[in-house]
């Protein structure tokens, strides 16, 4: 019996020292084989007197026991670290590019008005849209814009069917549409490609504009500010500043142009703000009176303001773009980029 | 509107900065910007006096001139023809700087040393005369600082004017604006005349208005005696500040006076008027005039006119004529001050296609009452300049005097709209400072007496914009609003777009954008047919080009030519198209149309270039309209657009309403197009896919024993489509409990399985909703769907 104390501790001590696979399985014969220690050592059993062999059978059992857990956890922990020295010293290249799964690239435009769009939905507006085909009624007349009058040279204008119709020269046109289809109050948002006879590098005759609207009792200008701060917060950030400029649209009373700060110097002045630090972005306003007359809601009871974006305007300042041509040009060198 | 900052203190003592003007005008609503800043200039440059002019000993073309500049004789060499003893010059002495940055020297010309220079006009930036030296005039003491002793050194602020504006295409506008932004008093100069000639207008010139809707107002004054000759350099340079080019003293006058004032002026040759009378009257149908700058036009009487007894003389507001323009014989001038309808103006200006410094400010509207004013204004400059003897009485035809108009303003409105308290006062104060009228009628509400120059104040709310831009529209909070609930954030086929729209991306595509324009022949170079809904152009009356004359009808030719050279492209474009209805409006539809190359660029991975085709356009178009909703409610079928390989192309359908069409594009079309490689496209109407009901979709029961598959190969002939098959296939499947599900994995083409012959392999998944399938059962069914093939289409086992 001092043998097999003897031989367990042995073994023990051995199985810790080993360090491979292959000298635990060398080990596990000479302990635990056929003709290894242990069973040569238990032969000793049968000179025993036979009332002491039971127990030395349980104290053989017990030793084989213990050795073999040995064995199997120094295993694990072998299979353990040779699984982890494979995978760490491997060599992987993780800089080559990934399997082509799409996706493409979404327009510029597209992209920026599907971003104000989520804005304003987001803030309880619903997306209207009307024709690109109008009358001078819908386009001009009903938004304030009197015949003979040199507001109308602010938008030239593409006319079809003998001048009877025309091309929509901004989205305001929804307002209209809307107001007649609809009661107030309303919060629209409008998106849509407008007209312009009018082409160089910052002028396409075909551009998209986005148009917003809210009509309910009690709306002032401070809430068109508001609305307008949430939205470009939302937009570029919270630093970025708001500067509201009076302006003159026919169908806003009070008028404005918004201004942002120059997201590329921060304000101080740059070449894209021309040193003012600011950069022109809307133009917005309280809806004048004859609006709401032209589709019969009283302007006493009702009051809303309205607001209109050019798209490709924000989009050739975000990229940087410098000919607004690119955006209509259906070039692949281009489109990838975005 | 330029402006100029020296001229502008003649109307109020500013001692804000130009920039300090600028921004204050850009908060007003006068977006202001600085184009010409000549602060600083002229530093050195002083008055000479020439005393002596020599011929140059050496040179034929030189003069050696001997210049007094204050006290200091200097030796000056000069080629310039006009030098001669007597002129008073500006001089560049040694050691100054041009405007162009040259800096003058000590120089031996020919052999002369000269001791600076004598500039022309246009070396000093200050017009566009290089006729000789300057000269200067009001006569300058020899060594005065040219830049003190000229108003040089100006600043010219740009200001981008709104059509509301008109009173603000005057330096007294602008004025009055500053005067109002920094609290400021405006100074108007004085318009008084000299020497007298107590004589009868009437005996001169008689005023008719015979169209007095066209024209309520015509004044005339007489100026005998005049001499035409160059304006003073002070006049000319400030026309040259306001963007007018000087022609001479009485022209320049009215031009100036127009800049001053806003109101336009128009000097005749009295002498050329017959019969001593001034007629307006409307255009007499077809009458021809012959304007100032000598185009002859054809008038209309929509056209106003002014003329004497015989002849039209004016387009009235619009432009002068030849027969009456003041020219360098001119002795006696008739000096008309008038009061047009700016709509009549706007039209006339707009038909003949003449806009001018009067019609652009008749046009929005001027002072009737004003305009006496810049009459007199202007009188009093010609006999200060001119030398003319000035009747003292004016012929002045003003048959229905003008009222102000009254507009009532309520304080509490102001609130409502701005939402800012402003009170009752401070709203007094702003309205004063823009020459209103206030006057209180009870304790909310102002009644305003709008001048006659702010013909854009005509209603209360006008007056509320005047209010709010004064206060300035910082000091309006922001406030978020209580959005009203909306019923909805948008239409069905706005999501629909947005669906595709982002998928196409996801799967790959770039998203493209083009103009809603095409040319004359793209229907042809497409190879439309006659009859096609194509061929129902809506067509622009007054196109930019001849490539943008007609709407678009269709997405493809854009896409088609994007393809032009470029190796590997997948792309789409979503954008409404408009179909000619006769009278009616166009039809608008919103399409999506996709297109893909045939060769795709090589990739990382595989490491070679890869090939599309038909199904992988049909696989894009199968994927829309599953990831729309319609999967399995679809269906192709064969079609016949000429654009299309014949054969390779199919009309795509839901519901059995056509929705779009597809195909490779056909050979003659791409050489149409110059394009040098296969095209496969789609072109759906988003308008009709989102009128489609989606289908209601069931679920049914998930079997809990396993199914069995067999793959079935079949030989049939060529004509035998896939879906011919799978009908096939369908109707002979078992029903009841078994549900089968076969799916086509192949297609195998070989001279063994003789002519027009194709392999045709299926996967056939048999599943019982009530037990396992043996092996047996299985065989049983494969067996019956073989026959129902080989009876259907005479397939056998291959």
């Amino acid at each position: 019996m001092e043998d097999l104390k003897a031989l367990e501790l042995g073994a023990i001590e051995e199985i810790g020292a080993v360090s491979t696979g292959e000298e635990l399985e060398k080990l596990r014969v000479r302990l635990l084989g056929k003709k290894g220690d242990i069973t040569s050592l238990m032969k000793g059993i049968s000179k025993l007197p036979p009332d002491e062999r039971p127990k030395a059978g349980a104290e053989f059992n017990k030793v084989k026991v213990s050795i073999s857990s040995a064995i199997e956890k120094k295993s694990a922990a072998i299979k353990a670290q040779e699984l982890s020295a494979r995978l760490n010293d491997e060599i992987f290249d993780i800089t080559i590019s990934g399997k082509p799964y799409g996706p493409g690239h979404f327009h510029p435009s597209c992209d920026i008005m599907d971003e104000f769009i989520d804005i304003f939905v987001g803030l309880g507006f619903c997306v209207e849209e009307g024709p690109e085909v109008e009358t001078d009624e819908y386009n001009f007349q009903r938004l304030n814009f009197p015949d003979d009058h040199p507001a109308r040279d602010m938008q030239d204008t593409f006319y079809l069917q003998n001048g009877k119709r025309l091309l929509r020269t901004h989205t305001s046109t929804v307002q209209v549409h809307t107001m007649l289809k609809k009661k107030p109050p309303l919060a629209v948002i409008a998106p849509g490609r407008v007209y312009r006879l009018d082409s160089d590098i910052t002028h396409s005759p075909v551009f998209h504009q986005v148009e917003g609207f809210l009509i309910d009792k009690n709306v002032t200008f401070a809430h068109l500010k508001g609305t307008l701060e949430l939205f470009v917060h939302r937009l570029y950030g919270k630093n970025t500043k708001l500067r509201f400029r009076p302006s003159f649209f026919p169908f806003t009373e009070p008028s404005a142009e918004m201004d942002i700060s120059c997201q590329l110097c921060g304000g101080k002045g740059c070449r894209l703000c021309k040193g003012t630090g600011w950069i022109e972005i809307l133009g917005a306003g309280m809806i004048d009176p004859n609006v709401f007359k032209a589709v019969g809601y009283d302007p006493e009871e009702w009051t809303g303001f309205a607001f209109g974006c050019g798209i490709e305007r924000v989009a050739m300042l975000k990229y940087s773009i410098d000919d607004i041509r690119l955006l209509f040009g259906n070039d692949k060198r281009f489109l990838s980029q975005f | 509107m330029l402006v100029s900052y020296l001229w502008l203190k003649d109307f109020c003592d500013i001692s804000a900065s130009p920039e300090e003007v600028s921004d204050k005008l850009t908060s007003l609503g006068l977006e202001c910007s600085i184009i010409d800043d000549r602060r600083g200039w002229y530093e050195g440059v002083v008055v000479g006096k020439i005393i002596e002019a020599a011929p140059h000993p050496e040179a034929d073309k030189l003069q050696v001139l001997q210049v007094d500049a204050g006290g200091e004789i200097k030796t000056i060499v000069c080629g310039a023809k006009n030098a001669r003893a007597g002129l008073l010059v500006p001089l560049f002495p040694v050691g100054s700087v041009t405007p162009d940055g040259l800096k003058i020297e000590k120089r031996k010309l020919r052999g002369v040393l000269s001791e600076g220079m004598i500039p022309s006009e246009v070396e000093l930036k200050l017009s566009e005369d290089h006729e000789g030296i300057m000269t200067l005039d009001d006569n300058p003491t020899p060594g005065d600082k040219f830049a003190e002793r000229y108003e040089v050194c100006d600043t010219i602020l740009e200001i981008d004017l709104t059509p509301n504006r008109g009173d603000c295409l005057s330096m007294i506008g602008i004025a009055r604006e500053v005067a109002q932004g920094f609290g400021i008093r405006l100074k108007k100069p004085g318009a008084k005349t000299l020497g007298r000639v107590d004589k009868d207008i009437a005996s001169i010139i008689e005023i008719e208005l015979t169209a007095p809707d066209l024209s309520p107002r015509y004044a005339g004054r007489v100026i005998n005696d005049v001499k035409i000759k160059k304006s003073p350099f002070w006049v000319r340079r400030r026309l040259q500040a306001g963007g007018v080019r000087p022609i001479n003293n009485i022209v320049d006058i009215t031009n100036y006076v127009l800049i001053e004032t806003g109101h336009p002026l128009h000097a005749f040759d009295l002498d050329m008027l017959a019969g001593a009378k001034v007629i307006v009257r409307r255009a007499k149908d077809g009458e021809t005039f012959t304007t100032l700058d000598g185009k002859e036009h054809k008038l209309t009487p929509e056209n106003l006119v002014i003329a004497d007894t015989e002849k039209a003389v004016a387009l009235a507001g619009v432009m002068g004529g030849q027969n009456s323009e003041v020219t360098s014989s001119t002795e006696n001038i008739m000096l008309e001050a008038a009061y047009f309808n700016p709509q009549s103006i706007r039209k006339t200006s707009k038909k003949l296609n003449i806009s001018s410094e009067s019609s652009y400010r008749f046009e929005r509207g001027t002072d009737i009452e004003g305009l006496i004013y810049a009459q007199d204004r202007a009188v009093s400059l010609m006999e200060s300049t001119g030398e003319g003897s000035v009747i003292d009485s004016r012929a002045d035809s003003y048959p229905e005097r003008f009222e102000k108009r009254n507009i009532n303003l309520r304080v509490s409105r102001i609130t409502q709209i701005l939402g800012i308290d402003v009170s009752y006062d401070q709203v007094v104060s702003i309205l004063k400072g823009l020459e209103m009228e206030p006057e209180k009628l009870d304790d909310d509400t102002i009644a305003v007496k709008a001048p006659f120059f702010r013909n854009d104040i005509e209603r209360e709310i006008d007056l509320i914009e005047e209010v709010a831009r004064c206060a300035g529209y910082d000091k309006v909070p922001s406030y978020a609003p209580e959005t009203p609930v909306s019923e909805g954030s948008y239409s069905h086929l706005f999501h629909i777009r947005r669906l595709v729209r982002r998928h196409l991306v996801s799967i790959g595509l770039t998203e493209g954008m083009s103009l809603s324009f095409m040319g004359d022949t793209e229907m042809d170079k497409l190879q439309v047919p006659e009859n096609s809904q194509m061929r129902s152009i809506a067509r622009i009356d007054n196109p930019m080009s001849s490539e943008w004359k007609n709407m678009r009808t269709t997405l493809l030719p854009g896409l088609i030519s994007s393809a032009k050279g470029v190796a590997d492209l997948s792309i789409f474009e979503t954008c409404a198209l408009f179909f000619d209805r006769g009278d009616e409006a166009p039809a608008e539809s919103w399409s999506v149309a996709c297109l893909l190359t045939e060769t795709i660029a090589p990739d990382a991975w595989s490491g070679k270039a890869g090939k599309r085709d038909f199904y992988d356009v049909k696989g894009v178009v199968e994927s829309i309209l599953d990831f729309s909703g319609f999967s399995g409610e679809y269906d192709f079928a064969p079609s016949l657009h000429p654009f299309y390989y014949p054969k390779r192309q199919a009309d795509i359908l839901i519901n059995s309403v056509v929705i779009g069409h597809m195909g490779q594009v056909h050979p003659i079309t791409l050489e149409n197009y110059e394009v040098d490689q296969e095209l496969f496209v789609c072109e759906l109407n988003l308008d009709k896919v989102a009128e489609q009901a989606k289908p209601l979709r069931r679920h049914k029961g998930i079997s809990k024993f396993p199914s069995v598959r067999r793959d079935l190969a079949v030989v049939v002939s060529e004509t035998v489509t896939s879906k011919d098959i799978l009908e096939s296939v369908e109707k002979h499947a078992p029903g009841g409990d078994v549900t089968l599900s076969a799916q086509l994995f192949d297609i195998f083409r070989d001279e063994k399985l003789g002519v027009e012959k194709k392999s045709v392999a299926l996967a056939l998944e048999f599943t019982d909703s009530r037990k396992t399938l043996t092996d047996e059962d299985a065989d049983m069914l494969f067996s019956s769907i073989l026959k129902g093939l080989e009876k259907d289409h005479g397939a056998h086992l291959r």
